[in-house]
């Protein structure tokens, strides 16, 4: 690597375009119509890098991290085995040094090694419900000390999982944190119409009106009733959104579900944060009636199958498909067009590292049947890449950058949505990365022209826009980037999704997810009818407790590995005065907003009784790597 | 894990040797540092094919063993293996092998990022 030179001002043109020509022989896209396809390659209809290059590995640091990550995760497997009397379908994980050996030479399966999934739990005949909610801690967090240390210790998160606030915090700093909307009479969907519910007569809200409410802009909704696209309406089912549960080609007796439901919130005139006032947890049509906090163990179930749909939803939408899978073809088109001189590529590479590679791993292995993401969510797995394809092709890079979105969600108005902390801190590092991003790119773009004379520049936007189908990456008519402020634009988004998006959707899972009647990611039962229902029937929506065990190990394993930092960039400005000292600004920016964010969090604390430490700049990596 | 030992590293590597013993932790009376060093150290080089180079890190290694917390089987069942003879190997060499790959910088090395095997501070 040389000095960054953009293309246009490079001496040796002739060996940087030999260099750029032979990218393509390293790095393809997986394509099912290719000759030297394979099977195993697993083209599931998106741009994706079918091999990671030598670009594209994770350093030493990630190994060392996942390796002792999976000793500690281990540790507590073995002592569920030991504990519960458990009689799982595989066997307990143990030290076995030929397999150990072929998992360092990268030859065998890492997870199979220290995590394999359990299976089903044998021989009895409940199929591994659990029979009080207290066996979602005593068989799942067994190496647990009474001062809550060990290898499996107790989040927070599973002292308040059951108030009404902690099902509100879910959706405004939880794992799925962006989808929360202002219900208007102009978007509310006909299917979930509110403007005559009885806002009065909700705990908190007496004397206040509906329609108030929605005039001042103080009602909320999480839509998820696109998610019936994701009922597999099998014959024998016992309902159109069951599907089965399966493991090593075994059947379980029972079912797991997926709905498709709509909760509706509230922030009561004067208060400091929204609450849930409503859940229909499917179409009317099916029978689906409106649920409030009045219901007892009804109003229990109807959260658990909003949860179970949003976390189903988070996992194949907002974290596989919006953060990994996204940024996959912008990697490509990096690889593929900028010569790594490019101030660009330098930028840009740190945020890619490791990206390409647990990609690969996830594809032809996490996402297949009766792997994990099959036995987890709530949908059968061949139903969520038609889903996932959608949502991603669907998904507009630009309306999607951050104030943008909320602006267009209605719920930028910290008057009117107050406390709402991915929001809050999300904004903060979206303008600190869109600053820096801007110096930078005045740095090496000193003037207009720059931009559409730098022809490798203009390929790679190119490329993303086309083959990496990703929808308005360049502006309408332009077919690479326009200018600067394009420039900019696009970049701040990829660095954001890289970082901070990843860092919101993918740490939840280590704290608000791992007691899994928090945030169930599927049902077992079907949704409530009716009132009346008993602490029995909502346990029987809850996972079994194979699942919960299987939950736990993955998610600790996925929110376990906190790898590179934003802002580290690796030493790559370490010739190039002007681009470190405005990386240093960004760098102090962002131990300001860690401060901001420590001190917002007091508050949350007293509201929530938890705070938001997900976007807490020392905690945001800097790409996607696990 | 270097396969070329240059004179200089073997001076090196004896220099460390001799520090590396001199504050070795009393508790491995029960079978002997010199011992102890040479079964361990013997399972490295099988496994994952350490040099004589990377022989003065197992005092450092194995004190680490000592260390609550930091490792997935309590000091006890260790010494319980390394006194065990053959019919607790399997389970010494297993323990071992897992162990060393974080306890040092072993993934730095194989990844050409550093250039020595060393043990990582506690």
């Amino acid at each position: 690597m040389g000095a960054f030179t953009l293309p246009q001002n490079e001496k040796d043109k002739e060996a940087r375009q030999k260099f750029l020509d032979n990218q393509p022989k390293i790095y393809e896209y997986v394509d099912k119509t290719k000759p030297n396809y394979k099977a195993e390659d697993m083209d599931i209809g998106l741009p994706l890098m079918k091999d990671p290059g030598p670009a594209d590995a994770n350093q030493a640091d990630w190994a060392l991290k996942i390796f002792t990550l999976f000793l500690k995760i281990r540790t507590n497997e073995q002592a569920i085995y030991d504990k519960t009397g458990y009689d799982f379908m595989t066997p307990k994980p143990v030290r076995d040094i030929p397999r150990f050996v072929e998992v360092l030479k990268s030859k065998g399966n890492i997870q199979d090694y220290f995590i394999p999934d359990p299976g089903f739990i044998q021989g009895d005949a409940s199929m591994g419900r659990a029979k009080s909610i207290n066996d979602y801690t005593d068989k799942v967090f067994v190496d647990r000390t009474p001062d809550n240390k060990g290898t499996a210790p107790l989040p927070d998160m599973a002292k308040v999982w059951d108030k009404d606030e902690t099902f509100a915090y879910n959706f405004l700093a939880g794992p799925n944190p962006n989808q929360v909307k202002r219900y208007t009479l102009a978007n509310k969907p006909a299917d979930f119409d509110l403007t005559d519910f009885d806002l009065g007569s909700i705990p908190g809200f007496e004397g206040d009106q509906i329609g108030a409410a929605i005039a001042a802009g103080r009602v909320y909704i999480v839509d998820h009733s696109d998610m019936k696209e994701l009922f597999a309406n099998l014959p024998g089912a016992p309902a159109p959104n069951a599907a089965p549960r399966t493991f090593n080609g075994v059947r379980s007796a029972d079912w797991k579900y997926v709905y498709a439901p709509y909760a509706a919130f509230a922030v009561p005139p004067g208060g400091n944060h929204m609450m849930p006032i409503a859940i229909q947890c499917g179409p009317k049509a099916d029978g689906h009636q409106i649920y409030t906090p009045k219901d007892g163990y009804s109003w229990k179930m109807a959260r658990a199958c909003v949860l179970a749909a949003h976390n189903n939803h988070h996992e194949v939408v907002s974290h596989l498909g919006l953060t990994h899978l996204l940024m996959d073809p912008i990697v490509m088109a990096t690889r593929l067009h900028l010569h790594p001189d490019h101030p660009i590529y330098q930028l840009l590479s740190p945020h890619f590292e490791g990206t390409a590679d647990i990609n690969h791993g996830a594809r032809t292995s996490l996402i297949l049947p009766e792997k994990s993401v099959d036995r987890l969510v709530g949908s059968k797995i061949e139903m969520n890449y038609p889903y996932l394809l959608k949502n991603r092709f669907g998904h507009s890079f630009r309306k999607n950058f951050i104030p943008t979105r909320f602006e267009a969600f209605g719920i930028n108005d910290t008057r009117l949505l107050p406390n709402y902390p991915y929001r809050e801190d999300s904004l903060l590092i979206w303008n600190a990365i869109r600053n820096w991003v801007s110096e930078y790119v005045a740095i090496w773009y000193t003037k207009e022209g720059d931009i559409q004379a730098d022809f490798e520049l203009q390929r790679w936007a190119n490329e993303i826009n086309t083959k990496g189908r990703v929808l308005d990456f360049c502006l309408p008519g332009v077919s690479g980037v326009r200018d600067r402020d394009d420039l900019i634009d696009m970049l701040t988004m990829t660095i954001f999704t890289c970082g901070p998006q990843h860092a919101a959707v993918n740490f939840p899972q280590g704290s608000e997810m791992l007691f899994i009647p928090a945030n169930p990611m599927a049902g077992y039962a079907q949704a409530p009818q009716g009132l009346g229902h008993s602490e029995k029937d909502f346990l029987a929506i809850l996972p079994p407790l194979d699942v919960a065990v299987h939950s736990w190990a993955i998610l600790s394993t996925l929110a376990g590995v906190n790898n590179t930092r934003l802002g580290d960039y690796r030493g790559a400005f370490n010739l190039h005065p002007k681009s470190e000292l405005a990386r240093q600004g960004f760098l102090g920016k962002l131990r300001a907003i860690e401060e901001q964010i420590k001190a917002a969090n007091k508050t949350r604390r007293s509201i929530y009784n938890l705070e938001y430490v997900h976007l807490l700049p020392s905690r945001i990596p800097a790409s996607i790597n696990i | 894990m270097k396969p070329n030992l240059t004179r200089r590293s073997l001076v090196g590597s004896a220099l460390l040797a001799i520090s590396s013993q001199a504050f070795a932790h009393p508790w491995v009376d029960f079978l002997g540092q010199k011992d102890l060093d040479r079964s361990i150290f013997a399972i490295l080089q099988q496994y994952l094919q350490l040099t004589e180079e990377d022989r003065p890190l197992m005092p450092a290694f194995i004190r680490r063993l000592q260390t609550k917390d930091l490792h997935t089987e309590d000091p006890e069942t260790f010494k319980r293996w390394a006194r065990g003879g053959k019919e607790t190997q399997a389970e010494l060499e297993a323990y071992v092998v897992e162990e060393f790959v974080v306890a040092s910088n072993f993934f730095a090395v194989r990844a050409g990022e550093e250039s020595r095997l060393r043990i990582l501070p506690i």
